[in-house]
């Protein structure tokens, strides 16, 4: 349906200016798509996974090309309408959030661990370098970018407490073994399955996650840890939720050895989630018309063992249910019929995923 | 008084702060509109302070000129009410007075800072300012005196999010031409000029205050991050003709976070005067969020700009519903003040 006949009007026009005239053809609304091309400026052409002659608006074309009817083409502009798509500029400014907020968190433990009262931050200040001392901030992914969360601590954390990711070897560990305090940075955490999870293997219950894994490699030093701090950038609601219920009820640090508390930069309201009865974003008839959409156009295909831990993807990873693209890829949170793209072109990828870690 | 310095800042929900500071001798100043959330904090502050010694304000934000006088003033009754109640039960003394926020001449806080001043002479200790129904013209001036003020010993501002909203407001229904705020004009208009207008969901004043006046250049602010991850882009698509090509000029700064707002203005406007040197005009304009304008005071007095702002001519009366409350501690005990 999106496939128009090329005729003179558009002879002069770029990929771009084409691709929108011809997206404007396939929409009665002149409200879903009046903003596309300037938003294809501002923000969603700098999808790193987009290739320089292939950015949004051509994507858009073809992805919209695969819906049988007008219904289902504006529902997914609407989707579109509403997308949340984190820049590289909006992620570096979480990750100084999360900065700031560290920074807080660390002074409100001088004055627990220091007996100072209740306000008196000032003093806990004054003792913040001494004390950034004892602290350990470790990256669980590429997507924290270590260096550009350590320069923006304005010279406060040195360059040998901070580390890029969490397995290393058994030297650098011991360089590390007085820490108190351990930052755990992540760019983003969906459903938090990735990072803590109850698993069933025959009768057998069983932990796993990014969190045990942690533990375990930094045996024996993790248990003397006072407390750990998961610092994901970008969190949704459901997985902060999901993780705080989890580690309240002891599936993990059962002898209560450390404090476990998350710290992030910006959370997204679980009233984000098409899923959600009292979504903000979209009417209940768009929800249901977006959920119809996820499931007829979902493949099958784009499921493997990891993604069955999580419920699979038709609305994201652990059924997350958000539209969300951050710009060096997309979350599988997100629903498959964002992301996904299969070999025969049947179902084109919005903002095509590339996988980058398994569970 | 040692007052937020560009390092950290105290951001408390509100029963958090009242469950665990307590103030002797606390001034309450408020502001009584046609709003729902008029009286919650004052309320708050009766149930969870019932013993301290609580001397109250509330600016009377209604005027016969207001177009909508009628049907605001039947929405103001039950506010009022609410909070004489209070501070009736509570043996509170307080005094109203009027602030015409309909007038030509930007003369709204008059009354309140000639108060302050006053009050200051013989008053010494906390001040809570519920900015929530609170007008920035009003806000601005108040805050400056008791910015300034030694007797202040603890400044901490208040304020209720309207839930239909959440931070950005929208009841101006139109907006005067643009005027600096009072204590927060421009000492040299001569000379190179950055504007740097903190944008929202109502694009006419920035579109007015851009007719009006030149710049050099200009660095749009959009609150990012938000406990409404949608506005930012909703900002940005709403004021697409002032961002015009400049995107990459766009400023982040948080929605909700007035310190966080303020620290990364301060670090810009320290990077422009670093290349242009101090001489280089900086002008602010208030026109997104309530926290994000306590954040563009803070760097408007610890940088010394000018504050822009287009008042509104009239507001919709429309009586919005009461979400969280939030306190801003600008000064004082947690900076190393008396406590």
């Amino acid at each position: 349906m999106a496939k128009q006949s090329f005729d003179q009007e558009s002879s002069l026009l770029n990929a771009d200016q084409e691709a929108f005239r011809r997206i404007r053809r396939l929409s009665r609304s002149y409200d879903l798509t009046r903003d596309l091309r300037f938003m294809a400026e501002y923000k969603y052409d700098s999808y790193e996974v987009y290739s320089t002659s292939r950015r949004f608006l051509p994507s858009l074309l073809e992805w919209l090309g695969q819906f049988h009817t007008h219904r289902e083409i504006e529902t997914a502009l609407t989707i579109v309408r509403k997308l949340l798509f984190l820049s590289r500029k909006e992620m570096q400014e979480l990750s100084r959030v999360v900065y700031q907020n560290i920074l807080f968190e660390i002074m409100d433990e001088i004055i627990r661990v220091h007996n100072l009262r209740r306000f008196d931050y000032r003093a806990a200040y004054r003792q913040l370098d001494q004390f950034l001392e004892k602290c350990v901030f470790i990256g669980m992914s590429d997507g924290a970018q270590m260096d550009y969360f350590r320069r923006h601590s304005g010279g406060k954390i040195k360059n040998d407490q901070v580390l890029p990711y969490y397995k290393i070897d058994e030297e650098e560990k011991r360089r590390h073994s007085k820490a108190k305090y351990a930052f755990l940075l992540d760019d983003m955490c969906g459903s938090g399955v990735t990072f803590l999870r109850e698993e069933s293997i025959g009768n057998r219950k069983v932990v796993d996650g990014q969190l045990p894994r942690f533990i375990e490699k930094w045996s024996p030093f993790a248990t003397s840890l006072d407390a750990i701090y998961f610092c994901p950038y970008l969190i949704t609601e459901k997985g902060f939720k999901r993780l705080t219920k989890l580690v309240s009820k002891r599936t993990i640090n059962q002898d209560r050895s450390f404090r476990f508390k998350i710290l992030y930069g910006m959370i997204i309201p679980e009233k984000y989630s098409i899923l959600n009865r009292d979504n903000e974003l979209f009417t209940r008839i768009e929800c249901e018309r977006m959920k119809g959409l996820c499931k007829r156009y979902y493949d099958p295909i784009v499921e493997d063992e990891h993604t069955s831990k999580g419920g699979g993807c038709k609305f994201g990873f652990g059924r997350t249910g958000i539209f969300l693209v951050r710009y060096n890829n997309t979350p599988n949170n997100t629903p498959s019929i964002i992301w996904h793209a299969n070999s025969l072109k049947e179902r084109p990828a919005l903002f095509r995923r590339l996988a980058r870690h398994h569970l | 008084m040692k007052a937020f310095d560009g390092h950290y800042g105290i951001k408390l929900g509100l029963s958090d702060f009242l469950n665990t500071y307590k103030s002797e001798n606390l001034e309450f100043v408020g502001a009584c509109g046609f709003e729902d959330r008029a009286p919650t904090i004052f309320q708050d502050l009766a149930l969870r302070w019932p013993q301290a010694k609580v001397s109250c304000t509330i600016i009377d934000l209604l005027n016969r000129n207001d177009p909508a006088y009628r049907k605001a003033r039947r929405l103001q009754r039950s506010n009022i009410a609410a909070i004489e109640d209070v501070a009736q039960k509570h043996a509170w003394p307080l005094r109203q007075i009027k602030a015409n926020l309909y007038s030509k001449s930007l003369i709204a806080h008059h009354q309140l800072v000639k108060y302050l001043l006053e009050r200051l002479r013989r008053f010494s200790g906390d001040f809570l300012v519920d900015i929530s129904c609170m007008p920035r013209s009003i806000v601005f001036p108040a805050l400056w005196v008791l910015w300034k003020s030694n007797h202040v010993r603890n400044l901490v501002v208040a304020f209720t999010e309207d839930k239909s909203v959440w931070a950005l407001e929208s009841q101006a229904a139109d907006f005067r031409s643009p005027k600096y705020l009072p204590y927060f004009r421009e000492r040299n208009p001569i000379g190179f000029s950055v504007w740097i207008p903190i944008l929202g969901r109502n694009v006419r004043p920035i579109k007015k205050i851009k007719a009006y006046m030149r710049f050099n250049d200009v660095y749009p602010v959009v609150g990012f991050p938000s406990t409404r991850p949608i506005e930012t882009d909703e900002i940005v698509r709403l004021n697409r003709e002032i961002i015009g090509e400049h995107t990459e000029r766009l400023v982040f700064a948080s929605m909700n976070d007035p310190f966080q707002l303020s620290m990364k203005l301060n670090s810009e406007i320290d990077g422009l005067r670093s290349s242009f040197g101090k001489d280089i005009r900086i002008i602010l304009s208030p026109h997104g969020s309530k926290p994000q304008s306590i954040g563009v005071f803070l760097t408007a007095v610890m940088e010394q700009t000018g504050v822009l702002y287009c008042r509104p001519l009239s507001y919709k009366t429309l009586p919005g519903s009461v979400g969280s409350s939030y306190v801003y501690w600008l000064k004082g005990t947690p900076y190393g003040g008396r406590q």
